[in-house]
Formats: C-alpha cells, structure tokens, sequence
C-alpha cells in the first residue's frame, strides 16, 4: 500500500513538472500574442500608454514567476522583448514600437 | 386561532410580528410548563440569540451566555413572549405587544444611537417612512 | 408601467449574476481555451437559473416571504445555519472580487492601480445603498447595463461562424485539456446559479410588492433578465473565441480578457470593456451586499428593506454596512480579484446543492403557495439542477487541484 502511494506521487511530481513546462510555453505562445495586440493597438491610438504599460508589466511579472527555476531560454527572450516594449512606449517612440512589434512576428 | 398546532412545524423557526406589523425576531423556542399527571401546556414563545445558541449545543450556550453578559444590551437576553398575546397564527405570529418599545428591539435602538443613526442620511427622507 | 419596470429587477439580477467580474473572466477563459465548445454549459446553467429564479419570485409573490426565511422557518434553524454561513463567508470574498472588477476597470481607464480605486468605491457603493431606494439601484442598474450590449455589437461585426456557435451548444467532450475544459464548464455552472441573486430577485419582489397578480409578469422577468445576462455572456464567450483562441492568448490576467473588443470596436473597444466591466461589477457588490443583509434578516427574524430609512432598521442595515467593510478590506490586501473571485467561486459550487435543495420542499408546500406550487417540469428541473450541482461540488475542488485552475 505504502510502496503504491510513493509510486504515485512520484508519478504525480513528474506529471507536474512536464505540466509545468508545457504551461510556460503556452504562456509565451499567450504572452507573445498579447504583447502583439498591444503594440498594435497602441500604434493605432486604440489604447492609451497606461494600459500598454500595465499589459507589459503583467506579462513580465507573470513569465519571470512562471520561468524562475530552472530558467527558460523563450522566456527570457521575451521578457527582454518586452522590456524594449516598455521603453519604447514610455519615451512615445512610434518607430521603436513599430520595430518590437516586427521582433515579436518572427 | 386554532385549538392543536403542531408545535415544531407550525410555530418553531416562524416569525414573530407586532401589532404594527413590525418583526420582533423569529421564535427560537418554546417553553412547556409540564404538572405531574396534567398534558403539558405551551406558556410562552421564546426569542433570542442564547435560545438559538442552545439549540446548537451546551459549548455555544456558553460561549454566546458570555458575549450576552459582557457585552448585551437587552434587560433579558431571552424575550419571552406568553401564549396569551398571540392573536393570530399562520406564517407569521401576529402577537399584542409594542415591539418598538419591547426587549426586542433593544439592539435595534442601541446600534441606531451609536452607530447607524450617526452616519450622515440615515434619517434620510428619499426612502419609505 | 409598474409591470414594465417589474423586468428591471430581473435584468438587474441577471446582470449581477452573468456580468460580473467572475463570469466575464470564466466566459473570456472559455472563448479562448476551447472556441464555442463551452457554450452548452452557459445555456444549460442559464435555464435551471430561469427556472429556480421564477420559483424564487412565485415564493414571495404569495407567501410574501423570502427564501431564507422560507428555509428558516419549514426546515429549522440548524439546518438553515450551514447555508447561510457558508454564504456569508462566499459573500465577503465576491464583494471583495466585484470591489476588485470596478477598480479594475477604473485602472483600464486612469491606469491607477486596483488598491487605490478600494476605498472610494467602497463608499460609493454603501452610498448608492444607503440613500438610494431599490428602484433607483433597479433602474440606474439596468439601464447603464445596457453598455454590455457593445460586447454583442462586437460580436456581429467579427462575422462568427454561426453554424459552429450553434453547435457549441450541443454538449460535447473536449478534444484536449480534460482537467481544464471541465474546470471551466463547473466554474460556469456554479457561476450561474449564484445563491445570492435568489435573496436579491425574491427579496426585490416583496420589496415591489408583487402578489398573486404578478405572477405571469414574474416568468418573463426571469426569463427576460436571466436570457439577457446569458446573451451577454454567450457575446463574451464569442468574442474571446475570435480574438484570442486564433492567437492563443490564455487569460491569465485581466488586461487580457479587456483585448477582446479592440479588434471590432478600434479605439471603443478598451473604454467600452471598462464601462461594462465598471457598471456591472458595481451592481453586483450592491446585489451581493444587500442580499447578504437579507439573508441575515431573514433567517433572524429582523426588519428589512432596503427602502425603509437606514435607522429604521439599524440590524439590517448593519449588515451589508459590515459585509462592504470586509469586501473592501480582502482588496486593500492586494489580492488578486481574479484569483478572489475563482475561490469564490469554487466554494459556492461546493455548497450549491444544499441551497437549492429547499426549493423541493418549499415550492410544493401549499401552505406557502397555495394552489401555485411547481409541476412536474418544475420539479424535474430542481432535481436535475441539484444532482447537477452535486456533481459539480464533487469535481471541482480535484479538478483545480489536477491544474484546472
């Protein structure tokens, strides 16, 4: 009985650990797409910088918490997308958004 | 009013109302008053917070007999009410009393002095008297 | 015009109920995870509502008594007390989540952050109780809800598939994501049938006096407010669906359910997410804390109404005064809403069967309905949302442990 119980929770940690994995990339899928619609948006004047900003900061708080150990090549990729998104945004450069936005299509 | 009632589904848990037709609580208990060899006869309606408390077990009386000690504001944390006042049975339990000047109401007044009728518009005429 | 304005109170329910912070992100999640797949659990929650919330309504039009003194009163006070409390303690954690969804919203527009926007939108929502009358909170509610209809509008323009919409409505077994699909389908099941609109709608109709007259005007109401608070939310659904599952955005935080009008509505689509976001999240805390109060009133045998002055009844007033406090509080801690709301959430789905259980017993007694007790759909329809329910109570806790959630 106990030896079954050992089995299937060491059965359930290797579950969660390919789950784990498989959610952080659905996260960058995810992410990435968002990050896209944002620019987007912003470039077309449909969103103003507050909400661009708080969209960019949701997505790197959520990556780095998911992708924090052990740490993720895609992840950190993106994160550092975003970072230039932010800046970008901030100092109201169309140009550099624009340019982010064609690093995220690729 | 009818000659047999069944005690527990038609007067246990059934809401008391005055003679204004305000709500004085629902009655929580019913106390018998048991002579050797006579049928037992209902004497009065009982309400209150500890009546509730004692349907639940000894260890919640006590607790609740506490807090109605320290920091109760009625005359008697039990409001009894004798047979002798209800005037009609149903539903509701119309009873003869002046429910704003009983026991009953005594939370109401006390929370209406020091914390509700103190915040602003709370004798606000847009709503219903 | 008194039969008009009755419908106000249903659409209003059904707003509280469809349109709140939780529901919009549960039906944007669906949209986005699974296409229309999930439309059927929409629709099925939908009629059980209609059903049990026309009982609700049928109840207090003749006995003149609400649910929870009903329960109180023919099954007992031990009985009633497990309920109640279990709701009491749901009640603060959605407040709080509402609280949340009009702060959220107010941050989509200002971009000030959630925890400021708590205390003042507490105070507006205990001053909209406080002085405001039913019938103002009704119709100011309703009619500002109307905003929601940008979610339809949007919708339409993206020219779904309708014959795909149409077949999501055929209940169907995930093609992957077991856990979630179901995860989600509990969450909008549980969602839908929230125990305190049927407080708020039967506690709303002996408030507008309804009686035996009422009664054919209270099936349309219900069916009315609950149809369009499903319409609303199906809108939602689709919308995600269209913008997000293409793209596959999950909605992991707010601001991404707030996408899904950007595309069809260009510059409207963020304020118009707000507004109904901000309107329909206010009225549900108005509807979670009054409901909370009469409840307790009820089951304690107090005066109520939320047309009576304040100091008229100091008990009841109290009460939803208490429940703002703790609502508000819960957010100033800087919970998450979204996360506020899915344990909301899943605690009511645990608790639902034995809340609409007494609907079995008191909608049969004559005593309180007279010659208008259900008949043998009605009946059928509480058994089934009740096995329903139980089902649902079982999973979801397991299903959010095996990463539902």
């Amino acid at each position: 009985m106990r030896r079954s119980l050992v089995a299937l929770l060491l059965l359930a940690i290797a579950c969660s650990k390919q789950d784990d994995d498989e959610k952080l990339q659905k996260s960058i899928v995810s992410w990435k797409a968002t990050l896209q619609i944002v620019a987007d948006a912003h470039l077309k004047n449909e969103v103003h910088d507050g909400f661009a900003l708080k969209t960019i900061d949701e997505a790197v708080e959520d990556l780095e918490g998911q992708s924090s150990n052990p740490t993720n090549k895609h992840a950190e990729q993106l994160i550092g997308i975003a970072v230039k998104l932010r800046q970008a945004v901030e100092s109201h450069d169309k140009f550099a958004i624009a340019n982010v936005r064609g690093e995220l299509a690729r | 009013m009818k000659s047999h009632y069944f005690l527990v589904r038609e007067l246990l848990d059934n809401q008391l109302v005055d003679r204004d037709k305000l709500n004085l609580g629902k009655i929580d208990g019913i106390a018998l008053h048991v002579a050797k060899g006579k049928q037992p006869r209902v004497t009065h309606l009982e309400s209150g917070a500890l009546v509730l408390a004692r349907r639940l077990g000894p260890r919640w009386e006590r607790v609740v007999a506490f807090f109605t000690r320290h920091f109760g504001v009625r005359k008697d944390p039990v409001f009894r009410v004798p047979w002798s006042k209800v005037t009609r049975t149903g539903i509701d339990i119309y009873i003869d009393i002046d429910g704003v000047k009983s026991d009953a109401f005594a939370w109401e007044h006390w929370l209406d002095d020091h914390l509700i009728g103190r915040l602003p518009l709370a004798h606000e005429h847009i709503k219903e008297d | 015009m008194k039969k008009i304005l009755q419908v106000a109170l249903g659409v209003v329910t059904g707003i509280g109920g469809f349109l709140e912070v939780g529901s919009i992100a549960t039906a944007a999640e669906a949209g986005a995870s699974f296409k229309y797949a999930l439309l059927w659990s929409i629709a099925l929650g939908t009629i059980c509502l209609i059903f049990l919330v026309e009982m609700t309504g049928r109840l207090a039009a003749i006995s003149k008594h609400a649910v929870a003194d009903a329960v109180r009163e023919r099954l007992g006070f031990p009985f009633a007390l497990i309920p109640r409390v279990a709701e009491i303690i749901v009640n603060v954690m959605v407040i709080g989540a509402e609280i949340g969804g009009v702060s959220l919203a107010l941050k989509f527009i200002t971009g000030i952050e959630v925890r400021v926007w708590a205390i003042p939108v507490t105070l507006l929502i205990w001053l909209a109780i406080w002085a405001g009358t039913l019938d103002f909170i009704e119709d100011a509610t309703s009619l500002l809800g109307l905003v929601s209809i940008g979610f339809v509008v949007a919708a339409v323009k993206m020219h779904p598939d309708y014959h795909a919409v149409l077949h999501g409505f055929i209940p169907s077994a995930p093609r992957h994501d077991a856990a979630h699909y179901w995860y989600i389908a509990a969450g909008i099941l549980g969602a839908t049938i929230s125990p305190y609109m049927f407080h708020f709608y039967g506690s709303g109709a002996i408030e507008d006096k309804w009686g035996e007259d009422s009664l054919g005007a209270n099936r349309v109401t219900a069916a009315l407010g609950m149809s369009f608070g499903a319409v609303m939310s199906i809108a939602v659904l689709v919308c995600a669906a269209l913008v997000l599952a293409p793209r596959g955005i999950e909605v992991a935080r707010y601001e991404q359910a707030a996408l899904i009008l950007i595309p069809a509505l260009g510059r409207w689509g963020l304020p118009l997410f707000a507004g109904t976001l901000g309107v329909c999240c206010f009225g549900a805390a108005i509807e979670v804390s009054l409901a909370t109060a009469y409840m307790a009133a009820q089951t304690l045998g107090w005066n109520w109404g939320e047309n009576k002055k304040p100091d008229k009844e100091a008990r009841f007033s109290m009460t939803y005064v208490i429940m703002l406090l703790l609502g508000g509080s819960l957010l100033l801690t800087g919970i998450d809403p979204l996360k506020l709301t899915m344990y909301a959430m899943a605690l009511t789905a645990v608790i639902l069967p034995l809340i609409v259980l007494p609907f079995v017993v008191l909608l049969n007694d004559q005593t309180y309905v007279h010659e208008h007790t259900n008949g043998p759909i009605g009946n059928t329809v509480v058994i089934v949302t009740i096995i329903l329910a139980s089902i649902v109570a079982i999973v979801t806790i397991p299903l959010e442990i095996m990463g539902g959630g």
